[in-house]
């Protein structure tokens, strides 16, 4: 006679940065809602022609080891949702700005191709570009307007959005160049999150909109 | 949607206490003790830094515990009031007497001794001890130059249920007994029986501090003459580091043994998420997807008319959909209409 196998699996979590500072600043987590992840997962490595049988065509895949959790994270690249909302996209003009001069402010507006939604733009470095609305790294709603800061020399930051209901995710690349006049290392100490922003109000290509 | 609300019994909170080995590399005893040339040159009539690796030879050696003499007067150190020197052992009596006792107090205490102007104080390192250090988890051997001077030292909280009941800054406050925690805890003489030189010291298991008493270590079995010379340089605290690795043939092993545990109360959050039959069937990731000539994506052919996905990641949210814990599995877990995942994400504070 077998016993049946009644456990669940358990893992440790690592907190975020951002758990972190919310902990440093004598704050409670209060997390509310989780989401799940098949990051580091090829689906094309499901073989249907393994001589094994059905059973073993996702052999390569739950066999892998998979990477550690590392703290400097603020979402996941995919997102495992309903099977309603499979084949979904996310389009955006423009996934790369280049050269972008300080202050220029770049318009994001990002498109579902299945349903209207509210998108969460999340920027990695408030050193080089910031939102115009917000001192937050985070902005929700359906376009963002960027703005590239002031910093010493050129960098890149990334805005990753999200898909409030769909989880699609897609990522805009923004290299901003150098400003002679400025005295902000882009990576520096990162400004904490609700702190003034980096903006240069002046210089060549001071208000320039894309796209 | 791509996030899931926790149900209020999807969240627990436990603490619990958590022991282990003080040393370093995780050991629960020290066989060895080394100090520093360069620590106690610049330093060392104040405190001797005791290393498990020698300094001199091994990079990776790092400071277990440090060991100090501290007297009312300043003896066994340079200096006097109103002459140059800097009166260490004063300055360490004032620093303990300070730090453990209440205001006024102008003597330490060790049980029938309540005049003790001098102690030798064993000082654990922060980061080894984290929390504190357990209450009956340690025991030293201190050993004399000469046979049939061994000493085996514990604390008597196995007897002492909640420390001594004296004021003190913190507490619980443990005396320091003759004993052995080897084959059971066993106190050899109770500190209410060792007379009016003193028990053997006090324990402060918050502070990670030991304190010894010099007058009762003066007898037997030790014998540990402790020298208390005006404005001169006595090196007591060496002479207390010297009977950790002494070691002879005669009366059996001599010291060359220190046993801790460090203690630290660690309080665990658990999440228990859940993926339902229904949810999480399809994912956001492109390799799940070929793109047709319409521009509308298509699941990969064998996976299309029975979707499966793979669960690596755990990711935990506020309200504000701040992702604050991250959680990863060590392999990926299927999950399809007829799977249900069940997984226990535990957050450590």
């Amino acid at each position: 006679m077998g016993f049946l196998d009644n456990s669940s699996v358990t893992v440790d979590a690592i907190l975020t940065k951002r758990g972190r500072e919310i902990l440093a600043a004598g704050g409670d987590l209060n997390i509310t809602k989780f989401a799940l992840s098949d990051e580091e997962i090829d689906y094309t490595l499901w073989d249907v022609t393994h001589p094994n049988g059905t059973d073993s065509y996702g052999a390569v895949i739950e066999n892998m080891s998979l990477l550690e959790a590392t703290p400097n994270r603020k979402d996941f690249r995919s997102f495992l949702i309903d099977a309603s909302q499979a084949g979904q996209t996310l389009s955006i003009d423009n996934t790369h700005y280049s050269a972008v001069d300080t202050g220029t402010v770049i318009s994001i507006t990002p498109t579902n191709s299945a349903i209207t939604e509210q998108f969460i733009f999340r920027i990695d470095n408030l050193n080089i570009i910031s939102h115009t609305s917000s001192t937050s790294d985070v902005y929700t709603g359906g376009t963002a307007q960027i703005k590239a800061g002031s910093i010493i020399d050129a960098a890149t930051a990334t805005v990753t959005i999200k898909g409030v209901t769909s989880g699609l995710v897609q990522v805009v690349t923004i290299n901003v160049k150098a400003d002679a006049g400025s005295t902000v290392d882009p990576l520096g100490p990162k400004l904490p999150d609700g702190a003034p922003a980096n903006l240069f109000t002046g210089g060549a290509g001071a208000g320039t909109t894309y796209p | 949607m791509s996030m899931k609300e926790f149900n209020p019994e999807d969240i627990s909170t436990d603490t619990s206490i958590v022991t282990s080995g003080i040393w370093q590399d995780g050991a629960s005893s020290l066989t060895a003790f080394f100090s520093s040339s360069t620590q106690y040159t610049n330093t060392g009539d104040y405190n001797i830094d005791v290393y498990r690796y020698d300094p001199s030879g091994n990079a990776s050696a790092s400071v277990q515990f440090g060991v100090v003499y501290g007297h009312r007067d300043g003896s066994g150190s340079l200096g006097t009031k109103g002459a140059t020197g800097d009166r260490t052992t004063a300055a360490i009596f004032g620093q303990f007497n300070s730090l453990i006792n209440p205001a006024q107090t102008t003597a330490f205490t060790f049980q029938d001794n309540t005049t003790a102007k001098q102690f030798y104080g064993i000082v654990l390192n922060r980061a080894r001890m984290r929390d504190g250090i357990e209450p009956g988890g340690w025991e030293i051997h201190l050993s004399g130059s000469s046979a049939n001077t061994n000493l085996k030292l514990i604390d008597d909280s196995s007897v002492n249920n909640g420390g001594n009941d004296v004021t003190r800054n913190f507490a619980p406050e443990y005396n320091v007994v003759s004993g052995s925690l080897i084959g059971g805890t066993t106190i050899k003489t109770a500190a209410s029986a060792e007379g009016s030189a003193g028990s053997y010291g006090t324990f402060y298991p918050q502070l990670g501090i030991i304190l010894l008493n010099p007058e009762r270590l003066s007898g037997a079995p030790l014998k540990l003459v402790t020298a208390s010379g005006s404005n001169v340089d006595n090196n007591n605290n060496q002479l207390l580091f010297n009977t950790f690795g002494n070691s002879h043939t005669g009366g059996g092993p001599g010291g060359q043994y220190f046993q801790m545990r460090r203690k630290e109360d660690i309080t665990s959050k658990h999440y228990f998420v859940r993926a339902t039959s229904r949810n999480f069937n399809a994912t956001t990731n492109q390799t799940y997807y070929t793109e047709s000539i319409a521009g509308t994506q298509q699941i990969i052919p064998g996976l299309r008319t029975n979707p499966k996905t793979y669960i690596t990641t755990v990711g935990l949210y506020n309200s504000a959909d701040q992702l604050l814990a991250v959680a990863k599995l060590s392999k990926p877990i299927l999950k399809s209409s007829s799977r249900e995942a069940l997984i226990k994400v535990k957050l450590d504070f």
